[in-house]
């Protein structure tokens, strides 16, 4: 079945969906009955309302064209299905810019602020959120990736660092720059810091 | 601060969001087509207006429907085709089938050709084990270029199954993994219509944004995922029959050119509809097809043509 099928998600892995896929891609669709809610919960956050359908369907697509390459030892495609996500919103935030800085309107940074942002506009009348919000657009964007894949995502580090294809050294090392930044804007003074690097 | 108070804290600004449900149509559009000509990347932002008008009506039409508190059910005309056919599923005296034997599902595909007036057609048969530990089949009339006509989805006994080569081609190994059997023949559902209908409505994951629309498109996820027995496909129907927004259309014709009568529901993208025969109100299909007005884009469609019990994987009645 092409366009409508739907297999009630049965007990096996995802590996084997995404392999036998591969014969009959109807079972493709497994993954997003698997995956597809926290994927669009992610982006959603991310992009916000008027772009998340497109941004997490063309993941879709894009996990489904490369699918021959997954790696059938890894049961769970979470990782890669957010490794996917992850580039496609870096690409979509790209057009983004490059859409308004061809109309001219503005400077693209402040058209298109990060939807992290976004996100919190209508709490931002919590005293804490608004701070912390304005430290998570400060944030480099590679920063600001390992962050939210692991607070929106729920992924651990390790599935963070299979993820975007880095050592889970490094995932440390970006959350814990992440913190100090963070802490920083929350007010500074951290009177937990000697717990730090605890996780 | 450590990094978990900030993990838990930055976890409070994600604001709760779920799916539309014709978010799975789209998907499931676009893996459909993409075997032709990569797509432009510009598309993406040309149409993010209107997907965010999308989103809008399928919230609205949520709240309107929890507002009213009793929803109207499916029309008068739907639930009497509906009833009928619950009626001649229940006279179905097929017995059970055996463990080691295998259900086949037979199902068309059509595709549309650049610059042809007639749509490519595909044929797909699973073999699909009753006990889900005997090893299944799909054949494919026409596999992509380079793909296999044939796969064998291995079955799995005493919670092991035979492993897929690394090359990912669909080639099995010697060695095995842990898995739990998927059973094709579906003898755990509830055989009453309300059992049914929470059944429904508890496969899109008991979501907030519950909807029509998607409960029904769990008719279709449940015909497809296996055989169902006569009084839960009985059940399957009367539950329908509660469902709001679900008609009846006097004549269908389905992808395949076959013609029934039927019911149907139309969502925000597509239209789902159920087929049978307008004498014995068996069985005859299920599809999805685009609304009227999406139909010129990638109007891929597929029909289930037909599901039966046989002995061994690979064979045909």
């Amino acid at each position: 079945m092409l366009v409508d099928q739907q297999f009630v998600a049965g007990q096996e892995s995802d590996a084997w969906y995404v392999t036998a896929s591969l014969a009959d891609r109807s079972l493709f669709t497994v993954l997003y009955d698997r995956h597809g809610a926290a994927l669009y919960r992610y982006a959603y956050g991310r992009v916000g309302a008027d772009a998340v359908d497109d941004v997490v369907s063309e993941t879709f697509l894009v996990a489904f064209r490369r699918r021959h390459r997954y790696d059938p030892a890894r049961p769970d495609a979470r990782p890669w299905l957010f490794g996917i996500l992850t580039k496609e919103i870096s690409h979509y935030r790209r057009r983004e810019r490059a859409h308004y800085r061809a109309m001219a309107r503005c400077d693209p940074n402040d058209v298109a602020p990060d939807p992290a942002e976004r996100a919190v506009a209508g709490a931002a009348a919590y005293a804490l959120r608004a701070p912390l919000a304005r430290a998570l657009t400060d944030l480099p964007a590679r920063d600001r990736d390992v962050l939210l894949l692991i607070a929106w995502g729920g992924l651990s580090y390790e599935e963070t660092a299979q993820a975007i294809g880095i050592p889970v050294g490094t995932v440390r090392s970006r959350l814990n720059r992440a913190r100090r930044k963070v802490s920083n804007a929350l007010g500074g003074d951290d009177p937990t810091r000697t717990q730090e690097e605890t996780m | 601060m450590n990094d978990q108070q900030m993990i838990d804290q930055v976890r409070t600004l994600l604001e709760p969001a779920e799916p539309p449900p014709h978010l799975r149509g789209k998907v499931n559009r676009m893996i459909a087509g993409s075997a032709g000509p990569a797509r432009a990347r510009s598309w993406l932002l040309a149409t993010v207006g209107a997907t965010a008008t999308v989103g809008v009506f399928a919230l609205l039409l949520g709240s309107v429907v929890s507002i009213d508190g009793e929803p109207p059910a499916a029309s008068a005309q739907a639930a009497e085709i509906l009833h009928r056919a619950a009626d001649t599923a229940r006279a179905d005296r097929t017995p059970a089938p055996r463990a080691d034997q295998f259900i086949l599902r037979t199902t068309k595909g059509f595709a549309p050709v650049a610059g042809q007036g007639e749509p490519a057609t595909t044929l797909t048969r699973s073999w699909m084990s009753v006990d889900g530990t005997h090893d299944g089949l799909i054949w494919v009339s026409d596999p992509p270029a380079g793909g296999r006509q044939s796969t064998v989805i291995p079955g799995c006994l005493n919670g092991r199954a035979r492993e897929w080569s690394p090359a990912a081609d669909g080639t099995l190994l010697n060695s095995t993994r842990p898995c739990t059997p998927t059973p094709a023949y579906l003898n755990d559902l509830p055989t009453d219509a309300t059992g049914m209908l929470h059944h429904l409505q508890r496969m899109s994951g008991g979501g907030t944004m519950q909807s029509n629309e998607r409960t029904f498109a769990n008719v279709g996820g449940l015909i497809q995922s296996g055989y169902l027995p006569a009084q839960s496909r009985a059940a399957l129907y009367e539950a329908a029959t509660k469902i709001p927004g679900v008609v009846a259309n006097q004549t269908m014709t389905d992808a395949a050119g076959r013609t029934g009568i039927g019911v149907s529901l139309a969502g925000d993208i597509d239209r789902y509809e159920l087929l049978f025969d307008s004498n014995t109100y068996q069985f005859l299909g299920w599809q999805v097809v685009p609304k009227a007005e999406n139909a010129g884009q990638q109007a891929r469609r597929g029909v289930t043509l037909n599901l039966t019990i046989v002995d061994h994987a690979g064979q045909t009645p």
